[in-house]
């Protein structure tokens, strides 16, 4: 026994063993955490630069773009009108028939549009922290178009209650629709300006545009070139347990625990929704970007969703 | 002996103190409390459907979750403060299939299959209370 050992026990190396594997324990969560850092500064970036585009649009214009054109749903949103001033001026001029009909040329969807359009992704409302998604890859989209019409993530805000602006009264108590800074545009002599903003609750104190989430395959959500899909209303909590409200004309798969409950009920009511721990983030008014926690009141949420509405509330509670 | 011993007494404190740093609290930001509870309709679970709590003047916070198989859980961090609240809950119908997606929306609502009285002119009003947050709804 007298035999000199120069190796290690197995009780030291176990211990050696388990200290580096809690050091990598804690180690990781970190390097995610950055990960997760990195990519909400870069979406909150995107959310900037929107500010300033749908800013650019009013001075220009002398108008905030509308949600969509006088005709509904399929002939272009917002997110098209922006383009020239997100420097995508090519994209815009291609585009064709916006704000048109069925009679008058083709749809978001369709060949010319897909091909130089609505195929494309832009980065610039990319958020890297979701999963991209193009829900349209097959059949019909009037107009003769094929697949592959991408989503995006961020959408503009139709105030407190639903896609069409109307009250939800039931079940009382009802939410009265007190008006976002955003309309549909089916009513041409409406042609909100960033001025409704200043001049009623004021631009700092109002949302222009927040995250939403891509849904997966065929859920049109995050479908931002399509009207019922380009928007978000503050009815439903940041990052609600509740369903998503999609109306008919959509289709979404209700898929709880990646944070996108959804049901298939006209009116449409879409929730803010992002992958961020915590919250959602938003453009106010005044062209700055934050972080608005899932836990505010709801009626500050809907306070700050509306232009015109006159309520008093604290965006931190 | 003695070495191994003192290793093992190391690793369990530590183990100790890694799980107690997991525990949870029930009540969220603004004394936001996590509700659960169960939903039948005419005696069988709702297999999937949703409910909310619409909150009454002066409430500020609403929430709700999807009901599957009969359960509720809405965790504590988007929980209900205490107070009374309108109960809403919906079972849809699936739409019609004719609904062309991307297109126009339908013009016609989806059916619920829970009656009007628990949702769209619902009766069902419950105040949510600390150590009241487990809520039975037996429907029919």
């Amino acid at each position: 026994m007298s035999r000199s050992r120069k190796a290690f026990t197995l009780i030291e190396l176990l211990v050696v063993i388990a200290i580096i594997a809690i050091l990598i324990g804690l180690l990781l969560p970190a390097v995610q955490k950055v990960r997760e850092a990195a990519a909400r500064s870069q979406c909150q970036n995107n959310l900037k630069q929107l500010g300033l585009a749908l800013h650019m649009h009013n001075d220009a214009q002398k108008f905030l773009p509308p949600l969509e054109g006088p005709s509904g749903c399929c002939w272009g949103t917002w997110q098209v009108l922006i383009l020239p001033y997100i420097e995508q001026d090519g994209m815009f001029k291609l585009y064709k028939n916006w704000g048109g009909n069925d009679a008058s040329g083709e749809r978001y969807g369709g060949a010319t549009n897909a091909a130089n359009v609505t195929r494309l992704r832009l980065a610039i409302l990319t958020c890297p922290s979701d999963t991209p998604n193009a829900p349209i890859t097959s059949g019909p989209i009037t107009g003769g178009g094929t697949g592959g019409v991408t989503s995006h993530n961020y959408a503009i805000n139709m105030g407190n209650t639903t896609y069409t602006q109307t009250d939800i009264t039931t079940p009382a108590p009802a939410v009265i629709n007190l008006k976002g800074p955003f309309a549909r545009g089916n009513v041409p002599t409406t042609k909100l300006r960033v001025q409704d903003m200043t001049s009623g609750d004021g631009s700092s104190n109002t949302m222009m545009a927040a995250e939403v989430l891509q849904g997966s395959r065929t859920d049109l959500r995050g479908f931002t070139w399509w009207g019922p899909a380009a928007h978000f209303t503050s009815y439903l909590p940041p990052n609600s347990t509740l369903p998503d409200q999609m109306n008919t004309g959509g289709i979404c798969f209700s898929e709880p625990q990646a944070n996108l409950p959804c049901v298939r009920q006209n009116p449409g009511v879409l929730a803010s929704r992002s992958r961020h721990s915590g919250g959602v983030q938003v453009v106010l008014g005044d062209g700055s970007a934050r972080l608005i926690s899932n836990s505010i009141a709801i009626t500050s949420w809907r306070a700050m969703s509306t232009s015109r509405g006159g309520e008093t509330f604290n965006m931190d509670q | 002996m003695r070495r191994a011993q003192g290793a093992g007494i190391a690793l369990t404190g530590l183990a100790i103190v890694l799980v107690a740093g997991c525990g949870g609290s029930s009540t969220g930001p603004g004394g936001r409390l996590a509700i659960s509870g169960t939903v039948t309709y005419k005696g069988s679970p709702i297999q999937s459907g949703s409910i909310e709590f619409v909150p009454h003047p002066g409430v500020k916070t609403s929430g709700g979750d999807m009901i599957t198989n009969g359960r509720f859980r809405i965790p504590a961090d988007k929980g209900l403060e205490p107070g009374v609240y309108t109960v809403k809950i919906s079972a849809l119908d699936t739409p019609r299939a004719t609904d062309e997606p991307g297109g126009l929306p339908g013009k016609d609502p989806v059916k619920d299959t829970i009656p009007a009285k628990y949702n769209e002119k619902s009766i069902l009003t419950k105040e949510v209370k600390p150590g009241e947050t487990n809520f039975e709804f037996k429907l029919d």
